[in-house]
Parts: structure tokens; sequence; C-alpha cells
């Protein structure tokens, strides 16, 4: 794999401006070594530790995105009722209408004086995620804390990164809460092959706040336990890796065995919870991504490289451009709130079926220098079975993908309803789905890369 | 011990390892309720958007919001007009005339099971009414899910089930049920249960 450094260009600032600033932590003893995060990514320089402030959220917040950008994150309201409600606070008519909200501003509870004693950390892993997956998640792992992993501060619960940076050295921090519990939800498959539209985003956004909720009873629980469990202070993608939840795809997306990429990868839990930590996993994403490259294809920004995996911040992996991904939003809020379309096309992301099954277990039974022809072989049957990008027509709630984006019609059968904006019940035929923009349309505005 | 063949693991009855911490997350009292999610989500949310979402017929809105409550956890949904009710509910059903009751499926009863665990149906329901309430008022209806507790009496009614002779919980045919209710001014008519499932599939359930 030829690696290449990425530098910035002179007067681009905000395309090529890191995320990360300030000098790399040092680390010795046991964290000398970098953490094992599988094939895909690779610690292979000094990693300086991201500022939470300097996070994308963060820094439009403080309008360095652009007035438009900031515009769009703090002052809009979405077009869309069901997005108000499980989508950001700044976008309800109310932000106490969203469930976050309520459960950001409830007080926490304390640690449990009388602590469980724990004689098995395994048995203990195996209750762990146990009760993980009975309050509502559909993966969980854990991973041992490693500096690398960590944020310097902390994010608050609704990734404003506010509530200040905590004040101990990170190799302290890891030796005092040394294992971080990686628990998450997955996004509907059917809804979310409505990318690009507000069925897609009802998926995603309604996966995240159940997440929420899974990590604060979680978070409960474990100090019901009488330990401690610490909210924002890991990098999600990163203990997932190092935990085996999955592996790091080019779309910059954690691609999960059963999932594939449709799951939330947001926070986490950091604990002094004596726990045993698993391994990386190895599903054949590097060397599926290597040949695919489908999501990039279909970007409708070309914010994914089609080249090679790239050293940045001393970490080697496919690298994504978060700022034109980013940027698309202020022109497509009317039809949608997150795009998604690279977890929708990802090969990974299907109906968790036998033969989804089958395949993963093909490729990863497939010794690595043979697998470039499975994969080619996969792709080819993909391609040919699923094609290159589903344009389903999906209805939900009311909602149809079928009608034509800016167009407004009622679709539903037996509705009659007076509709003052388009009138009555407008007839849909096909099962096409549409879904704004299209690539060509953004083609015009943001330049592929150089492959 | 289970037998491995190649990728297969195939575990023999009853020979998993048991579980030496389930029984206290399922039945220990929390020392702290703050740490129970369900409190964080006692919120009465917020205000009633000024501006109105254009809404299909009433037929349909109820179909719509069944639809939402199935795919944010609830088992059975049932709309029910207060002043159809016995006794009537006069002084509520002027500002909220519907109710939408859920019901939430429990393996556990969590009126005696009070541990985190026993309790989650119980925050999976409060969830979900917090969310459909708040839905309702984004959408410019009032709505709310503060409400004193006769969720059986307008489950019987909505035609969810049949109360049992202590009229104090309603029969289901596997384990017991949470029941749930959000009270809201949109204009919906009663909806009996059908059995039809969200008109989108969940290809795949969670294994606990």
């Amino acid at each position: 794999m030829a690696a290449t450094t990425e530098r910035p260009t002179p007067g681009d600032r905000l395309l090529t401006e890191p995320l990360t600033q300030g000098e790399p932590g040092k680390w010795d003893g046991e964290f000398a070594a970098p953490p094992d995060l599988g094939r895909t990514v690779h610690i292979v320089g000094p990693v300086i530790n991201v500022k939470p402030s300097d996070t994308p959220h963060p820094r439009n917040q403080r309008g360095e995105l652009g007035p438009v950008m900031m515009s769009h994150y703090r002052n809009r309201l979405s077009a869309d009722p069901l997005a108000r409600v499980t989508g950001g606070a700044n976008h309800a008519a109310d932000r106490r209408n969203v469930p976050t909200d309520a459960l950001n501003r409830a007080p926490k509870g304390d640690i449990n004086p009388v602590r469980v004693a724990v004689d098995d950390p395994e048995a203990m892993s195996r209750h762990i995620k146990r009760v993980a997956q009975y309050l509502g998640a559909d993966v969980v792992g854990i991973a041992r804390a490693h500096p690398t992993m960590l944020t310097q501060g902390r994010v608050s619960e609704d990734g404003t990164a506010e509530g200040g940076a905590e004040p101990e050295p990170l190799d302290e921090l890891c030796r005092k809460y040394p294992y971080i519990i990686v628990a998450t939800t997955a996004w509907d498959y059917d809804m979310i092959q409505a990318h690009r539209h507000h069925i897609g985003d009802a998926a995603y956004h309604t996966s995240q706040q159940k997440a929420n909720v899974l990590l604060r009873s979680l978070e409960g629980y474990i100090k019901e336990l009488g330990y401690t469990a610490l909210r924002g202070m890991v990098n999600g993608q990163a203990a997932a890796l190092a935990a085996g939840v999955g592996e790091l795809g080019r779309n910059g997306l954690i691609i999960t065995e059963k999932y594939g990429a449709r799951v939330n990868m947001s926070q986490t839990l950091m604990t002094d919870l004596p726990l045993a930590p698993g391994k990386p996993i190895d599903l054949g994403v590097e060397d599926y991504c290597k040949v695919c490259r489908k999501c990039a294809n279909t970007c409708p920004t070309n914010s994914i490289s089609f080249g090679d995996k790239v050293v940045y911040n001393g970490i080697e992996k496919y690298k994504i451009n978060w700022l034109t991904c980013y940027r698309l939003r202020p022109f497509t809020h009317e039809y949608w709130e997150d795009c998604l379309t690279c977890v929708a096309v990802c090969p990974y992301t299907k109906p968790n079926t036998w033969w989804r099954t089958l395949a993963i277990k093909s490729l990863q039974t497939t010794p690595i220098p043979a697998r470039g022809l499975v994969v080619r072989a996969l792709k080819a049957f993909d391609d040919r079975v699923w094609g290159v990008v589903k344009q389903n027509r999906v209805r939900w709630m009311g909602y149809d993908s079928g009608i034509k984006p800016g167009e407004q019609a009622c679709t539903i059968e037996g509705c009659t309803a007076d509709h003052e904006d388009h009138g009555q019940a407008g007839k849909v035929a096909g099962e096409v789905g549409y879904y704004f923009p299209l690539k060509e349309n953004t083609n015009r505005f943001v330049k592929r890369d150089k492959v | 011990m289970a037998l491995r063949l190649g990728p297969l693991r195939i575990s023999w009855p009853g020979s998993e390892p048991k579980d030496p911490y389930w029984d206290a997350f399922i039945n220990r009292p929390v020392s702290d309720p703050r740490n129970l999610t369900q409190e964080a989500l006692r919120s009465p949310g917020g205000a009633v958007n000024p501006t109105r979402t254009d809404l299909h017929s009433p037929e349909i809105t109820s179909d719509h919001l069944k639809q939402l409550a199935t795919f944010l956890g609830a088992e059975l949904v049932g709309v029910v007009r207060l002043k159809d009710t016995e006794p009537q509910d006069v002084a509520d059903s002027e500002s909220y005339p519907f109710a939408v009751v859920c019901a939430v499926p429990s393996d556990y009863d969590p009126r005696t099971a009070l541990g985190i665990g026993g309790q989650v149906a119980v925050r999976n329901g409060r969830f979900l009414t917090f969310t459909l309430a708040a839905y309702i008022r984004e959408m410019g209806y009032r709505a709310t899910n503060q409400l004193p507790g006769d969720e059986q009496r307008l489950a019987a009614a909505a035609g969810l089930g049949t109360l049992d002779a202590r009229e104090d919980s309603l029969p289901r045919s596997a384990g017991p049920a949470c029941m749930w209710q959000t009270r809201s001014s949109t204009p919906t008519c009663r909806w009996r249960p059908t059995g039809k499932r969200s008109s989108v599939r969940r290809d795949e359930r969670r294994q606990t």
C-alpha cells in the first residue's frame, strides 16, 4: 500500500486546515506502542489528540465555516416536523421538544457507594454486552483505552464541546478508566434506501435518539454497580476498531459485520469497571474498499477519495473531505437533512440475510493474497444483482420518495383532506424513487479529486 | 462449551455460562433514582409550534401516528376519542379530544422488577410518549404526555384488549405489557389495531 502524506495547500485554509492543533502527545510505558486498530487503520506517527472545539459542529457554531453554514446550523427550522423532533435541537420550533435535550438537561445520578465485586472480568464483559443489548444496543464492543483514542477535553452530550477540558493527562485517564464500552444502534435498512430523503433522515435521527437513551441507561447501570462511567472523552471510531465492532471503510464509516455501514458511531463510555477487551476483526473491508469505490462514485459532493490511503495526523487511513460533505447541507435542507448515500450504497449495507453472511464469511476465510479475486467476483455480482445505486420508491408515514423533489402531491389512497398548498391527491406511477440532488448537479460546484 | 465447525458456533442447550449479575440488573432497586433514564424523560417537553403542518384526513393521520409509535417501539397502538369513553372525560376532552394509547412489550413486570433492567419497558414507554407528543406539538397541535394513569381503561376503549376482573391490567398473549398514552388535539379518528405492521419491514430482530 503506497500511502501518501497530505499537505495543506497555501491559501486554501478551510479545506485543508486540520481538525487538530497543538503538539502530539508523548506516551510511554504501557502506552508507548500504538493500539492495534486492525487492517484498515494504522497509527504510523505521532498523533495530536483532537480538541472537541476543533470538530466540525463547534467550528460551525463559532462561524468559522462562514455565515451561511453557521445560519444553517444555528437558526434553521427543519422543513419536516419529524426531523424537528428527532434531529438536532437547533432545528426544532422549541428545543425542549427534542428527547436528547430533555436527557441532557436532567440531572445525573451519583455512583452507588456499595461497589459490586467483579471476580471474573470475562463474565462481567458478557454481562455488560447482554445488558447493552437488552437496553437497545444493536452493536456492542469493549476496547482497551489508549491515549491516542482520546479527545483533548470532553465533548458534551449534545455534541457542542461545552463543559470544559478534562484537567487530567490523557495517559493518566487511561490508567484510571482502562476500558471503553462501544454500544450503539443501527439504522433501519428499508428506510435508509430512501437516503437523501426525509425517510432516511427519520431512520438516522431516531436511532441517534435511541442510542442516547441507551448510553444514558448504560451509564446509570454502571454507576449503580459502583463504578465510574465517563461520556464524551473518546473518538468512537478508534474505540470501535479496537473493540472489534468493525473496520473503517473508504467512506470514513465503521463497517460492521451484521449491519454494514448503517450504524451510529457517536459516543462511548469510559469506565473503571473491570472488563475483558475485544480484538480488532477482519471483515475484508481493507480488500473490498481497494477495489469497490462505489461510495466515491456516488457521493454527491465528491468528498470520498478514489485514491489510496493517506497519512493524516499520524494515522494511515482513507480520509474523507468532511468540509465538502458538510457544505452541501444548506442547499438541500428542503428535501433532506443528512445525505447517507455512502451508507446506503456500501455493498456491506445489505439486509441481514444468509447470503450476506455467506459473502462476508467467504471473504474472511479466503487467504489475504487471494482476496482480490474474491472481491472482484463479489463486486461484479453485487453490481449485476443489486445495481450500482438503487433508486427504490419508499413510502412511510405519508412520505413518498416517488414524488419528484420540488413537486407536491399527496399520494395516499383514500386521503380526502383539502391540502391547501398542493391541492388534491396526485397520481404518481411507477416504483422509482427520486433523490435530490443528482450527481451531475453537484459535479458543477464540487470538483472531483484526481484519481 | 459450544461446538465449533469453522465459522459456525453451535451452543448445546443450557451450555451457555450463567450470568451471575442478571438478577440484580432486573430486580435490585436503584440507589439513586436519577440513574433511571425514565426520570429524565418525565419532562413535559416544549411549546406548540405556532405554524401548523398540513395534515391528511383523520383516518390517515391516525394510521401515521400508529406507524410512528410502532417504529418507536410500541407493540399495539390504538386511538380513542375521549368523548366516547366511559366514564366521559369531559374536562380533558376539550383540550385534548383524542388519546393515543400504546402498549410496550415487557419481559418483566415493572411494578415488581425495580432494577434498571426491570424498568426498561417504562423507559421505552416514556421515550415513546415523549417523542409522540413532541411530534404532534411540532406539527402545531396540542399534545401532552403528563396525564394521570388511566391507560388501562383507555386501552380497553381503544380496542387493545379487555380489562381483567381487577380492572388493573390488560391481558396480553405473552408476558406483561406497559400501557402509555399521549393525548392530543390532532384531528384523528378512532383506530382499532388490526395486527398490521408498519409498511416498512424490519429485517432483523434483536437477540438478547
